[in-house]
């Protein structure tokens, strides 16, 4: 897949909602399953296509820094964590609904909020539904990494709100399966962000 | 030739696309409008000056007789605040200003206020190396951020530049340099196109020593290979000189120049700041530019297009412009669909030459692509024929969400594809309808009518107006990007007021202009315009090579092509190979035939067997 960089970091993504952040010597993945080269790994929720399971993250090198709700740093949202020029504010993920047709329930998951350096701010949104905690942020989102393919995760419309909400400088969409769904995401929220789409 | 032309590119059929149902005006309205426009075009630009923010107004809006003519006299600008420094403290400041992809697939993104921070941080670097106002700096880059980002700093310290399209040879290449005689040329280590690293740098030091000139060279790193480069843009970017300020101008201060092509030879040409940027915001904004939108255009700085749409004009709207390194080739024919795609690009700015080639890949690679952002497709540079104009409305533009009636199943067409008239030495477009402000019905295989503000009229040899036969593309006005400087040439084709522009055109009753290539035996190759005598001066160099004569042929593909007679004693693959690195690979011979003598019945036997239209 093609790699973007801005504002000094780049990235690249991996899998179904995985990301590879590039900053100066440092690599932050996030819910990334080959952990080859991460420094840092976060991970939002421990569903197999987001987390490689704790076998193998059991066996990681101890320089690895793991942030997740299960595993290294257990985070909530909230918590904020600083490593030199990177600060993580981990954030709401879940979805709205009751029963047993809610995969991801309030307190499985996060998302994070990467900031580099004061100049860059990258949000990984997690597998959510547009929940009132999101339309509260007033974080100014450079890179928004957006799920956008339903089931489980946001809609195509509830997405659209988000970015209106959010204002992301730039949207990578991801999550989805259908190419569909990006064609109408990439349709509705044109005039309020600029979408980029990674997966070439 | 002409006849050839006209047969491909005339049609009365009035389109209104779907798109533009509720936005179009009749030819009645569209008439009031142009009609009140030229009645006074110096009230007229006026007004759109006051679209620019002015360091002190002008005393006198028009002076002088054309073409020696001056608009915005005693006028003080400063160019790069109307062009980046406007966006300050806006929404657009903080929004993508270029997008940048490599052949490769990867991307860079820099936002207007990323860019404004390049900017300064180089030119304080270009101001320690001396660069003062009025000096010239040459660019022989594609289209990049850091080539963008050098093109705004000369802006800002009022150091013209020329960029110099990298498909030239570095005889041209250094024929630019000599004319300019630039302190500074900013060059890149090579660039990716269709696959294959361009060594462009190779090329300026051949151009260098050809010139005789000596420079300071500023390299982009692109693709690593900057051994033994003394300076690159890196090294500018950590210079650690004082800020320097903005350059405020008078409006007369030359901006850019371009090197365009006469029977002859190219030749310069430069245009000043006040009435070029006038013309090019104006112009840019009523082709459709709003700061919402993302804008991909094929053509490279390098040609007309390519600055006044690409450098100047988008950024000024505050839209977000796309810059895509390689061919359109590469590594299938739908790459430039793909960056449509992927890009949300909403509209496109491409050449009649490449929807031409375009159109022959199969609609299996357009309708592959989901390209249903696109508000417009824009064409520039040539006759487009109407089989090609319907191919692109109906193939490329239909797209699969219906707007207003258009049907996808049916490929009913949904957005304007709109072919505009450009010239180097007039400094934007002309004609073509206006998304944003007068569109009138398409007319398929026409340059649209006049944009308002420009008095177009077709006149025969006699200097008689004729409408609907033949005669030549004419401007009865001066307009504000008057070049500063210009050949003997373009002066000499003016006469009472009048500028002659060298294309012949045939214009309807309503106004509507098909334009059918030169009179003056200048080519359009693909769209490019070239000079027959430059490309016999380049096979003349050639050992062995006692006399050439350049014929200037219909072609399927490229519109016109080169076809060569040469006597002497020389070896056709050398020869072209001479041309593709000493002129460029666009102005290769299509044929090139050797003989013993070269006679008059010679030549009308190569022009019918090498000529004849098909």
């Amino acid at each position: 897949m093609s790699s973007l960089q801005f504002k000094g970091v780049r990235v690249r993504l991996e899998g179904i909602a995985g990301v590879r952040i590039y900053h100066g010597s440092k690599v932050v993945c996030i819910d990334i399953l080959d952990s080859l080269n991460c420094d840092h790994l976060l991970y939002t929720h421990h569903h197999p296509r987001h987390y490689p399971g704790d076998g193998i993250v059991d066996t990681l090198s101890e320089k690895v820094i793991i942030i997740s709700p299960m595993k290294g740093y257990r985070v909530k949202p909230g918590d904020t964590f600083k490593f030199d020029d990177m600060v993580i504010n981990v954030v709401h993920a879940y979805e709205r609904g009751a029963g047993e047709t809610i995969t991801h329930p309030r307190g499985l998951g996060v998302g994070f909020i990467v900031r580099f350096d004061d100049r860059v701010t990258l949000y990984h949104m997690g597998d959510t539904s547009l929940v009132d905690e999101i339309l509260a942020l007033r974080e100014n989102v450079s890179v928004l990494f957006i799920p956008i393919g339903g089931d489980g995760v946001m809609s195509v419309e509830e997405a659209v709100e988000a970015v209106k909400s959010l204002r992301p400088v730039i949207t990578i969409p991801m999550h989805y399966t259908d190419r569909r769904s990006f064609f109408k995401f990439r349709d509705m929220v044109q005039p309020y962000t600029q979408i980029i789409d990674l997966r070439r | 030739m002409m006849e050839w032309v006209f047969q491909r590119v005339y049609s009365n059929r009035l389109v209104t696309p779907p798109s533009m149902k509720w936005k179009t005006l009749s030819l009645r309205e569209y008439a009031n409008v142009y009609t009140s426009s030229i009645r006074d075009p110096v009230s007229f630009w006026e007004r759109q000056a006051l679209n620019l923010k002015w360091g002190r107004m002008w005393d006198v809006t028009f002076s002088g007789t054309p073409p020696r003519a001056r608009w915005f006299v005693n006028g003080v600008i400063n160019a790069y605040y109307n062009v980046i420094g406007r966006h300050r403290g806006s929404w657009v400041w903080s929004k993508p200003a270029l997008i940048w992809e490599g052949e490769d697939g990867d991307v860079r993104v820099v936002s207007y206020e990323d860019l404004h921070e390049i900017v300064v941080r180089i030119s304080s670097a270009l101001r320690e190396l001396g660069v003062k106002p009025g000096d010239w700096i040459t660019f022989y880059t594609p289209p990049m951020i850091e080539s963008t980002a050098l093109m705004l700093a000369s802006v800002r310290l009022g150091a013209p530049f020329e960029p110099v399209f990298t498909g030239f040879g570095y005889g041209e290449l250094a024929k630019r340099i000599k004319a300019r005689k630039p302190k500074i040329i900013v060059s890149v280590d090579g660039f990716l196109r269709r696959g294959r690293v361009i060594n462009s740098y190779t090329m300026l030091q051949k151009a260098l020593e050809l010139a005789k000139h000596k420079a300071v060279i500023v390299v982009i790193e692109r693709i690593g290979l900057t051994k033994g480069v003394e300076l690159t843009f890196s090294d500018l970017l950590h210079y650690s000189g004082g800020l320097v300020e903005d350059y405020e101008a008078p409006s007369d201060h030359p901006l850019f120049g371009l090197h365009s092509a006469y029977l002859d030879d190219f030749k310069p040409i430069t245009h000043a700041i006040g009435g070029y940027l006038v013309q090019v915001y104006a112009t840019s904004r009523w082709m459709g530019l709003r700061p919402h939108d993302t804008y991909f255009c094929t053509v490279w700085p390098g040609w007309i297009t390519g600055v006044s749409y690409v450098v100047f004009g988008p950024l000024m709207v505050g839209s977000t412009v796309v810059l895509y390194e390689g061919g359109p080739d590469w590594p299938s024919w739908d790459r430039w669909w793909d960056v449509i795609e992927r890009y949300a690009v909403t509209l496109f700015l491409t050449t009649g030459g490449a929807l031409r080639i375009l159109s022959r890949q199969g609609d299996d690679l357009v309708r592959k692509h989901n390209m249903d952002t696109l508000r417009a497709i824009l064409v520039t540079a040539e006759p487009l024929e109407v089989n090609v104009w319907e191919w692109a409305y109906k193939v490329v533009g239909t797209g699969y969400t219906p707007v207003v009636d258009s049907n996808p199943e049916e490929l009913t067409g949904r957005i304007p594809v709109v072919n505009m008239y450009i010239q180097s030495e007039i400094g934007t477009f002309i004609t073509g309808n206006l998304v944003n402000y007068t569109f009138p019905p398409i007319i398929p295989g026409s340059c649209g009518p006049p944009i308002p503000g420009f008095h177009l009229d077709v006149i025969d040899d006699s200097g008689q107006q004729v409408r609907g036969s033949l005669g030549e593309l004419v401007l009865k006005a001066p307009w504000p990007a008057l070049p500063l400087e210009a050949p003997e040439d373009f002066y000499s084709k003016w006469s009472n007021g009048v500028y002659r522009t060298g294309d012949y055109a045939v214009m309807t009753q309503d106004n509507y202009v098909f334009v059918l290539g030169r009179r003056d035996n200048v080519m359009k190759v693909s769209g490019y315009r070239l000079s027959p005598g430059a490309l016999k001066k380049t096979i003349m160099d050639v050992r062995g090579v006692e006399e050439a004569i350049v014929l200037v042929c219909p072609d399927d593909i490229r519109l016109q092509a080169p076809v060569v007679v040469i006597k002497g004693y020389v070896d056709v693959d050398s020869i072209k190979r001479f041309v593709r690195e000493h002129l460029g690979p666009i102005a290769e011979p299509r044929e090139i035939v050797v003989v013993n003598a070269i006679t008059d019945v010679l030549l009308d036997d190569m022009k019918k067997n090498y000529c004849n239209p098909t």
